[in-house]
This record gives C-alpha cells, sequence and structure tokens, in this order.
C-alpha cells in the first residue's frame, strides 16, 4: 500500500480514536437477507464457500 | 464511469472508534453540501462472520441510510474514492482477521456500477484491495438434462467465489461482490 494511502488511512484512526460519534446512523434501510445469504442453506454449504473465497482472494493477489 | 483516485479524497467528518461508521460532506450540482453517512456492518447471516456489507448515503426521514435516493454529486469520482478509502481503512484495521466486504449485485443498476468501477480501476485499487466475483451455479443431475432443485422446485443455486476477470465485459455481471485487503 503506497504511502499517502498509508497516510490517509492513520489520521482517519487518528480521528476515530477516542470518537464521541455522533454518527447516528445505525443502519441501511436496504434488504439485508441477500442473495448470497440465500445461496448458503447450511453449516456445510458456508464452510465450503468460505474456503472457496479464501482460495479465489489468495489467487486475486497472485 | 467511476475514477477512483485514493490520493483525492473528502476529509471525514466524523469517524467511530471502530472504524465501521464515517460521514463526510459532498458538494451536490446545485451548490449545496450534503452529508453522507458510510455503514460497513457485519453480515446478518451468522454463517457468514468475516463478511461486512457497506452501505452509503444521506440519512433519510428514519435516520437510516438511505442508499436509494438518487444524488447528484458534483465529483462522483471523488465520493467513491471516499467511500473506498473508508472500507480500505476498516480492512486494514482489521488485517488480521481476514474481513471482506460484499456488495450484493442483485440490482442492476448498483452491480452495472460496482463491475465497471472494479474493472476500470483495477491497477490503482490493487495497491491496496483485491476482488472477487460470485457467480451462482446449479448442479447438472446424473441424466444429463435435469438439474438440481429445492423443495420449491426452483434450481439450487450455490455461490463459486473468482478472482475478478478483468476481461469480463458489464453485460455479463457477477451477482456478488466481495473485496478484501492485498496484504
Amino acid at each position: 500500500m503506497r504511502q499517502t494511502v498509508q497516510n490517509k488511512i492513520t489520521n482517519l484512526k487518528a480521528l476515530a480514536k477516542g470518537s464521541i460519534s455522533n454518527s447516528i446512523a445505525k443502519r441501511s434501510n436496504r434488504i439485508v437477507n441477500d442473495n448470497l445469504s440465500k445461496s448458503i442453506r447450511t453449516e456445510r454449504d458456508a464452510k465450503i464457500f468460505r474456503k472457496e473465497l479464501s482460495i479465489a482472494f489468495k489467487l486475486a493477489k497472485e | 464511469m467511476i475514477r477512483i483516485d485514493l490520493d483525492d479524497t473528502f476529509d471525514a467528518t466524523t469517524a467511530s472508534e471502530d472504524l465501521k461508521r464515517f460521514t463526510f460532506n459532498s458538494e451536490l450540482k446545485d451548490n449545496t453540501n450534503l452529508e453522507l453517512h458510510v455503514l460497513i456492518s457485519e453480515h446478518p447471516d451468522p454463517l457468514l462472520p468475516n463478511v461486512f456489507n457497506l452501505a452509503f448515503g444521506p440519512l433519510g426521514e428514519d435516520n437510516e441510510i438511505d442508499d436509494a435516493i438518487a444524488v447528484r454529486h458534483k465529483n462522483i469520482n471523488k465520493v467513491f474514492s471516499t467511500i473506498l478509502l473508508f472500507a480500505i481503512t476498516f480492512l486494514e484495521d482489521n488485517s488480521d482477521k481476514q474481513y471482506s466486504i460484499g456488495i450484493d449485485g442483485s440490482d442492476e443498476r448498483r452491480a452495472y456500477l460496482y463491475h465497471r468501477m472494479f474493472r476500470y480501476n483495477n491497477d490503482t485499487l490493487m495497491d491496496s484491495i483485491v476482488t472477487v466475483g460470485v457467480d451462482w451455479y446449479v448442479k447438472l443431475l446424473r441424466n444429463g438434462t435435469d438439474i438440481e432443485r429445492d423443495s420449491d422446485g426452483l434450481p439450487l443455486f450455490k455461490p463459486r467465489p473468482e478472482p475478478f476477470d478483468l476481461n469480463r465485459k458489464a453485460r455479463d455481471l457477477y451477482r456478488y461482490y466481495m473485496f478484501s485487503l492485498n496484504n
């Protein structure tokens, strides 16, 4: 990650530290039972998906 | 076309201590300012513990983020660059936890926007994040003609993630988009 972005992240963390955030948004009003959730029906489905997702991210980094 | 430049972002006006909630102001085309809220929240499905949702928009009358409202930003590139920077900050702060942020592509307009954004800004974004696209697949049964179906007779689709294919055009959208820190 280049330094300019890292610097921005550092600044954001400083802003966040000890923040008494006045942000009152708690959630979005969008539908939360999304299609990914609908396609994962069991713990077994989830385990396979998590493993495949991990592999996909690893491949994406190559 | 959204052009991402993480060096050109709005300043956050607030940031929560857990880096899941941010606010910033965007200037609109009518020269007024609009406060935008960004919220990174745990995916509600307990089977997806390390997946987070990303929502952004102004607050509606119910004090929740209205991410469906159409807003005419003066600099849409800067708006999306800012939102992505906040998301990257959250991921970076949790770099030991393999978190990812997911975007449901079921909304055609939203999926089109994100697909093009990830596709055309890959060189810029890969310095910070990697992107995965998810398709739905259905099992072909051994008779060679039928597919696996659920109890309602609907195709029993399952998610298949893959590294985002940069050759995949926007007319062939993924069903779900996910990104994680490139570390």
